[in-house]
């Protein structure tokens, strides 16, 4: 059965009244909501809240789910859309400053690898951050969840082209911003 | 038949799509036969691969080994929070499938009985005094309202079946 099959499976289910079928759902799509909440909020107590009151929202919505859209697609728009406005009004409360690195060390981590990978997280970090929200969104979902452009635009409510666009504008900034890290033929110099 | 990139532009748009995420295999073959005939695709390439390289150079973070527990644990708490509202649990027993002929029937006791009190049952007459306790509110403003009220009622009264009030079914707009 494809992960589409299985996605429209549990909801029918528990539009039946299972609520088993819920919680199979959360536990497959916690993960990936949670690293998109991460990547574009930068805060583990942001991303998870996130998480949690994205679940919550589906929760409610899910016995009006029409399936006009894949179930995966749906929880992500849900989850970028949640991450731009608290995002939007985090920036109008004027907090400013990478508060939180993207990338947090295990206890196994060796320390002089960790110091490196800190300072080139920190740099990246500031890099993402620095791009448009929905640039940002749109990098979050390809890069890092591997979407395909059709399915970022479906997430992002425009179209693919606009998404091709758009990444290729912030990939001029990233490429800016990154600079000092990549020598003209594409060798890292750093 | 197998797909061809006409020129750099197009080439340059696909390179993005092709290092920064999966692809389908046909768009890496052309990509790799206008590769190897383009120095300047190349470069654009390396670079791009590069700074893609670069993102991914920050693994993901590392969570708590407790923290799916603590978060499934949460959101039953807030999920259990929800249906004990008295509207949540009304609206989930209506969804339920089993209750589907009881919500039927339901509904249309209540579009019989909305009907009854907007069609069947006679308004007190207007010289009839208002009972004792309601007197005090009956103000000037109040009985000023009264002729627009009815006028409303009479509209509305229309809408549920008079034979001479037009429908535009068609939406009109």
């Amino acid at each position: 059965m494809s992960t589409q099959a299985e996605d429209l499976a549990l909801v029918e289910a528990f539009k039946r009244g299972e609520e088993s079928a819920f919680t199979a759902l959360v536990i497959k799509y916690r993960e990936p909501v949670y690293r998109i909440a991460r990547r574009l909020l930068r805060n583990h107590e942001d991303a998870s809240d996130v998480t949690q009151e994205v679940f919550i929202r589906v929760h409610r919505a899910l016995p009006r789910f029409a399936a006009r859209s894949q179930v995966r697609t749906w929880l992500y728009r849900i989850t970028v859309n949640f991450c731009l406005d608290l995002a939007s009004r985090r920036s109008r409360d004027a907090r400013t400053g990478l508060k939180e690195l993207i990338w947090e060390p295990s206890p196994h981590d060796n320390p002089g690898e960790v110091a490196e990978r800190r300072e080139l997280g920190d740099v990246v970090a500031r890099a993402i951050d620095a791009l448009p929200p929905r640039q940002k969104a749109m990098v979050v979902l390809r890069v890092y969840q591997d979407l395909p452009y059709v399915e970022i635009s479906r997430i992002m409510g425009c179209t693919e082209g606009t998404v091709k666009a758009t990444m290729f504008a912030a990939f001029g900034r990233l490429r800016q911003s990154l600079a000092s890290y990549v020598s003209d033929t594409g060798q890292r110099v750093k | 038949m197998e797909r061809v990139i006409a020129d750099c532009r197009e080439a340059q748009s696909l390179l993005l799509e092709a290092v920064s995420g999966t692809t389908s295999p046909d768009v890496r073959r052309a990509l790799r036969r206008h590769l190897d005939g383009c120095a300047a695709c190349r470069r654009e390439a390396a670079a791009l691969e590069e700074t893609t390289a670069l993102l991914h150079a920050v693994p993901e973070p590392h969570l708590g080994d407790d923290h799916w527990e603590r978060f499934m644990a949460g959101l039953d708490r807030r999920l259990e929070t929800a249906r004990a509202r008295p509207w949540a649990r009304l609206t989930r027993w209506l969804r339920h499938p089993g209750h589907a002929w009881t919500t039927a029937a339901a509904a249309t006791a209540l579009v019989v009985a909305l009907g009854f009190a907007l069609l069947g049952v006679p308004r007190p007459e207007a010289s009839s005094p208002p009972a004792e306790p309601l007197r005090a509110y009956i103000t000037q403003s109040v009985v000023d309202a009264w002729s627009a009220m009815d006028t409303s009622l009479a509209v509305w009264k229309a809408g549920f079946g008079a034979g001479d009030v037009s429908y535009d079914l068609t939406g009109g707009d």
